[in-house]
């Protein structure tokens, strides 16, 4: 018995396997840059801060602005807490966790969602009765003889929350294709346009400002006869949009607190139309 | 019987021997399971621990060091290809600052799988995974419990056999052994019979007729009637060590022979009853004529019986030998000494049994079950 014990702690203890992580070395301290502004977050949110840096440089403000590639609105608040970047982007509302943080929070306008499609596809839009089936999998012929084909965004794409306001059931139809591995699912607004352009026949949701700030070859589709862009709500219309905004750490306000200034200006706001962002509603901070 | 009891010495060296095969059986299988199915396992760790470093790389390369940020995308992006199921992952900077994702919790006893994530040719991310050995070490105590039956079945077959047939042989060895036993002694008998008959009879008879030629004298008549007690004596003991008239006469008519001399020199009554038999070995004939002597002799010397019966029956292919007296034995009196356990092993190497009692009133019964067709390798030569 006592031999039979030993051999098989021997073969436990003794097998081949790698070691277990190590315990995690200390957070470095932040070391602030100066020089430069670093903002990162959210995809959608990209086309627009690279235009305010750009007007920020023009305006001849200082630091320099540096917009880093969408990685998520999660990424820009955690990046932001941990103080790897000044602004985080962020286009939706705020985690339970993430609201604990205790992060500053300015709104700088909106984005218009919906949904994009390939510049062929012979359709003008779809009724949002339509939508869900979309997502459950129903072969829909289009009249080019090319069939429709749904592409999906990640479950943490912003967009969605706006969407199912628009069309009851699309949430489930959605959370059934993920699980089904029905349709292709992409994780990046850019990595969705590529798909878009390159997929004859492909529809998927996406930023209609990121579309008109990007100037991308994709079709806006209508949803119940109404083009979801920005002339659309400036005109008192409803259309689905996801409020836009920087968040950052309350120690560094000082340092933040120029360009804010700068994007909430009045001036500044009534240039986003332009690059197909709705300006913000309320006044200025 | 041998003095050298072998089965004893075989069953323990076997034993052990058995031991470690059954314990060699258990082992061996079940360890060589959960080997190569932990390697297994470590490779399916350390092959998704690579594949996921390829991923983050792509990441790591478009956002110019805060990847790590963007790891919950791809994590998800791996959960929905089924990739993380029953897997926990953990992401790790190069200065080994924890990365968050999201994964399946840490298993009980996990098995860790890592890979490395180089960008330009510097470490710049360390991805483990971890795999669960719960299900393998269950599996493999369920082969250890299979294989404990399978051993302790196999041990008892290693064990059980070889031993029976040391047992068995050594069962036969000690048959043949008190046969040829048996056979020397009845060798050694009739020699001294013969010897006896030939040599000092034929000498005591030659001066016996040597007397008669010679002239009357009171003495002669004295001498003559020693010789012829001597002689009677010399007869009786040849009858004793070796019955002649088994050998001349059949069984049947030897047993009646030995009845009626038996009677005469003890004064016990004899009677013989002695069904029609079938030709018999001579070893059955010797064992018969024996037992019926022996038991006589018996009866003569502690049995205070005046009167003595002597059976043997035919019964389809046995023989019933039964010899019982109207004695008065006292219990204690009925000692197995020599004689009787002459009996038992005489039945006992022709395959018969013996049973030897007092009734309540002190009779002694001796039976005698013998086939007729037994099974000897010794043969006893016949006169």
């Amino acid at each position: 018995m006592r031999i039979y014990i030993l051999l098989y702690a021997l073969c436990f203890f003794g097998c081949a396997g790698d070691l277990p992580p190590p315990p995690v070395a200390l957070s470095k301290p932040f070391v602030e840059r100066q020089g430069t502004l670093r903002l990162a977050g959210t995809g959608a949110m990209v086309p627009l801060a690279k235009r305010l840096s750009t007007w920020w440089g023009e305006t001849g403000g200082q630091p320099q602005i540096v917009v880093e590639e969408g990685m998520g609105s999660g990424g820009g608040i955690r990046a932001a807490y941990d103080g790897a970047i000044d602004l985080g982007m962020v286009s939706r509302a705020w985690t339970d966790d993430e609201a604990r943080l205790g992060l500053g929070r300015v709104v700088v306008g909106q984005d218009v969602v919906g949904f994009a499609a390939h510049p062929l596809v012979p359709l003008a839009g779809f009724s949002s009765r339509e939508l869900p089936a979309l997502f459950e999998g129903e072969r829909r012929m289009l009249p080019d003889g090319n069939w429709l084909v749904p592409l999906l965004r990640d479950r943490a794409e912003s967009a969605h929350a706006a969407l199912d306001g628009v069309a009851p059931g699309l949430r489930n139809a959605r959370e059934e294709a993920y699980r089904q591995k029905r349709w292709r699912v992409l994780y990046s607004d850019s990595a969705m346009a590529q798909a878009l352009a390159s997929t004859p026949g492909s529809v998927g949701v996406f930023s209609m400002s990121f579309l008109v700030a990007e100037q991308l070859p994709l079709k806006m589709m209508r949803i119940d006869g109404i083009s979801p862009t920005v002339e659309t709500i400036l005109a008192g219309g409803v259309a689905p949009t996801r409020e836009l905004c920087f968040v950052f750490r309350k120690d560094r306000r000082a340092r933040v607190e120029p360009f804010l200034r700068f994007i909430t200006d009045a001036n500044i706001q009534k240039r986003f139309a332009s690059i197909g962002y709705v300006p913000r509603s309320e006044p200025a901070p | 019987m041998i003095p050298f009891d072998l089965t004893r010495w075989f069953r323990r060296r076997m034993l052990l021997l058995t031991v470690l095969t059954a314990i060699v059986i258990q082992v061996s299988a079940p360890t060589a399971y959960y080997l190569a199915k932990r390697h297994e396992l470590w490779l399916e760790a350390r092959s998704f621990a690579t594949q996921t470093a390829g991923l983050l790389r792509s990441e790591i390369e478009q956002q110019n060091g805060l990847w790590q940020y963007n790891t919950p995308k791809l994590t998800e992006r791996l959960a929905s290809e089924g990739l993380l199921s029953g897997r926990h992952l953990v992401i790790r900077t190069a200065d080994n600052q924890a990365v968050s994702v999201f994964a399946d919790p840490l298993p009980i006893r996990p098995l860790w799988g890592r890979a490395d994530t180089h960008v330009q040719g510097d470490r710049v991310a360390r991805v483990y995974v971890a795999l669960d050995m719960g299900p393998l070490l269950r599996t493999t105590l369920w082969l250890g419990f299979s294989f404990a039956g399978l051993s302790l079945l196999v041990g008892a077959l290693l064990y059980v056999l070889p031993v029976f047939a040391v047992s068995t042989a050594q069962r036969r060895i000690e048959r043949l052994l008190a046969e040829l036993a048996l056979a020397m002694q009845e060798e050694d008998r009739r020699r001294i019979a013969r010897e006896l008959h030939d040599g000092v009879g034929q000498a005591l008879t030659a001066a016996r007729l040597k007397i008669m030629t010679l002239e009357a004298h009171p003495a002669l008549a004295d001498l003559s009637k020693l010789l012829d007690d001597a002689l009677m004596d010399i007869r009786r003991s040849v009858e004793r060590l070796s019955p002649l008239s088994l050998s001349d006469l059949g069984l049947s008519e030897a047993l009646h022979r030995h009845c009626e001399s038996f009677s005469a020199a003890t004064g016990l009554s004899v009677f013989c009853e002695v069904d029609e038999l079938p030709p018999l070995s001579a070893q059955l004939e010797t064992a018969c004529y024996r037992i019926v002597q022996e038991s006589l002799t018996n009866t003569a010397k502690h049995a205070h019986a005046k009167r003595a019966w002597v059976q043997l029956r035919v019964e389809e292919d046995h023989l019933l030998l039964a010899v019982y007296d109207d004695g008065r034995a006292n219990t204690p009196t009925l000692v197995w000494g020599q004689g009787l356990r002459g009996i038992s092993e005489r039945a006992r190497l022709l395959d018969g049994n013996a049973s030897i009692s007092l009734d309540k009133n002190g009779s002694l019964r001796v039976e005698v079950t013998l086939p007729i067709h037994a099974n000897t390798t010794v043969p006893i030569q016949k006169r």
